[in-house]
């Protein structure tokens, strides 16, 4: 297996860590990743609620550059996955389909076929792959919260491949490698990502509920899989943690991550070493 | 001649969306023009599921079902002047949840987009229009250029905590990323949107 790899603005940046343990584990598992050439930014969630078109251009330009190296593309931020899914299905549909392409078009970019596929790390890891037979190390004892926020399953004509409403994948993928997934109601509650600068208190707010209930529950960490909601669960969370007088040091961890550690791999090959809040605890508890 | 009181069937009010003559399709058509057919705003039945499922609705002052209704009816100033627009963070629950396959996201997306153009100004479309700007400039967005642009010299220092750890961590690079060829990406997108 093979796909075209689109790490997004925030994986050479924040999210290090998403990239290196998206890489390590998907090269342990047999999966060739060729990072996509040339990519840019997908515009977000904020791009298309300026201009439709200009938005829709943004994230088809990506989808265009993997049909050019005829390879699925895979994303494992859940905002690149999202758009780029979005870009396809306009991509086929005759009204959207002619604005896209004169846009691109002047872009110099000139596809007429679209039969690749675009695919979230998630949904591969949990639908393509067996790894129960890879587990080298179970990850016995860690109680982890799920969190699985918007656009990584929503909406459902464009994603499809888990519940929009009450996903499990990565429940089933955490509880594979051998750790306890607490019932977190919260998990398909927005962060406020796309808010978080222009309505900071708000998405701080809505953050907040997230972390407390995940903290109530007991979990060692929350497992997530999109660089948005990190930045607001983890690297705000200090920030969080002043304003409202509270204490969490909750580590937050991409799922790729817990998979890679129930692989058997050492933390620093992870880039969990990246962390800004420390997932030493994690570590400890399994004995690492 | 006095007028004799319409019946409505369910006990729904007058000015709900079953007394037809209310409606005002030229915005739901202009809606449409911007967002796609996606955006099946004809559809909404009233419900309330959006609203029901909706992640920050304590925060706005019209829910995604009246700023539907609204739309439908035509009462164009409430809906570009409601902060739910702006109160939205594309969560798609409404979405997902809606019966009749309307799609407010998709609703209240456009609407951004429309207000926008027509000249509603606060921080949120300042923050939106300076993100695609960006992306614009160089393909591939810079973040310290975004806070500085957006929040200026405060948020730098807001921020400067923050930033150095992330630079030690080798997760921000002083350095801009851009594509091969951003000048001809950048007037393709700019023609486009002054359509």
């Amino acid at each position: 297996m093979k796909y075209s790899y689109y790490p997004g603005c925030s994986l050479h940046t924040t999210a290090k860590e998403f990239d290196i343990s998206t890489q390590v584990v998907m090269e342990e598992l047999g999966i060739e990743l060729e990072e996509l050439k040339d990519w840019s930014c997908c515009g977000g969630s904020v791009a298309a609620g300026v201009s439709h078109d200009v938005g829709m251009a943004m994230a088809a330009r990506n989808v265009a550059l993997a049909q050019k190296q005829d390879l699925d593309l895979l994303a494992s931020c859940s905002g690149c996955y999202n758009k780029s899914a979005r870009a396809l299905k306009a991509l086929k549909e005759p009204t959207e389909k002619d604005r896209i392409m004169a846009i691109m078009s002047e872009m110099g970019i000139d596809v007429s076929d679209y039969n690749i596929r675009i695919r979230n790390v998630v949904d591969v890891l949990v639908n393509d792959i067996d790894i129960s037979s890879r587990i080298k190390r179970p990850l016995t004892g860690l109680k982890v919260a799920c969190y699985y926020g918007c656009l990584l399953t929503r909406p459902a004509d464009i994603t499809g491949w888990d519940s929009p409403v009450f996903p499990t994948s990565m429940d089933r993928l955490s509880e594979i490698c051998g750790a306890e997934v607490v019932d977190f109601r919260s998990k398909t509650k927005c962060c406020g990502g796309p808010i978080l600068v222009s309505q900071q208190d708000v998405a701080f707010d809505l953050t907040k509920k997230l972390l407390d209930e995940a903290k109530s529950l007991g979990a060692d960490c929350i497992v997530l899989a999109c660089p948005l909601c990190d930045t607001n669960l983890e690297l705000r969370q200090p920030d969080i943690e002043k304003k409202y007088n509270v204490s969490y040091n909750l580590p937050i961890l991409y799922i790729t991550e817990i998979i890679g550690l129930a692989l058997g791999m050492k933390p620093g090959k992870l880039g969990m070493n990246k962390h800004i809040v420390s997932p030493k605890p994690v570590l400890a508890k399994l004995g690492l | 001649m006095a007028t004799k009181a319409k019946k409505f069937v369910f006990g729904l009010k007058a000015d709900r969306q079953l007394d037809g003559d209310k409606m005002n399709s030229d915005f739901v058509k202009k809606v449409v023009a911007e967002g796609g057919n996606g955006a099946a705003i004809a559809a909404c039945m009233q419900c309330g599921t959006c609203s029901g499922g909706c992640t920050n609705i304590d925060q706005m002052d019209m829910s995604p079902r009246t700023l539907i209704l609204m739309t439908q009816r035509g009462e164009w100033e409430k809906v570009l002047k409601s902060n739910a627009l702006w109160m939205c963070s594309s969560c798609y629950i409404c979405t997902s949840r809606c019966p009749r396959g309307v799609r407010p996201s998709d609703v209240i997306e456009a609407v951004k987009a429309i207000a926008i153009r027509e000249g509603i100004e606060n921080n949120s479309t300042r923050f939106n229009q300076i993100f695609v700007e960006l992306v614009q400039k160089r393909g591939i967005l810079f973040e310290p250029e975004l806070m500085q642009k957006y929040g200026g010299l405060q948020a730098m220092i807001d921020q400067a905590e923050l930033g150095i750890k992330l630079t030690l961590k080798g997760k921000m690079s002083p350095f801009p990323a851009k594509i091969k060829d951003p000048k001809t990406f950048s007037e393709a997108l700019e023609k486009a949107e002054q359509k």
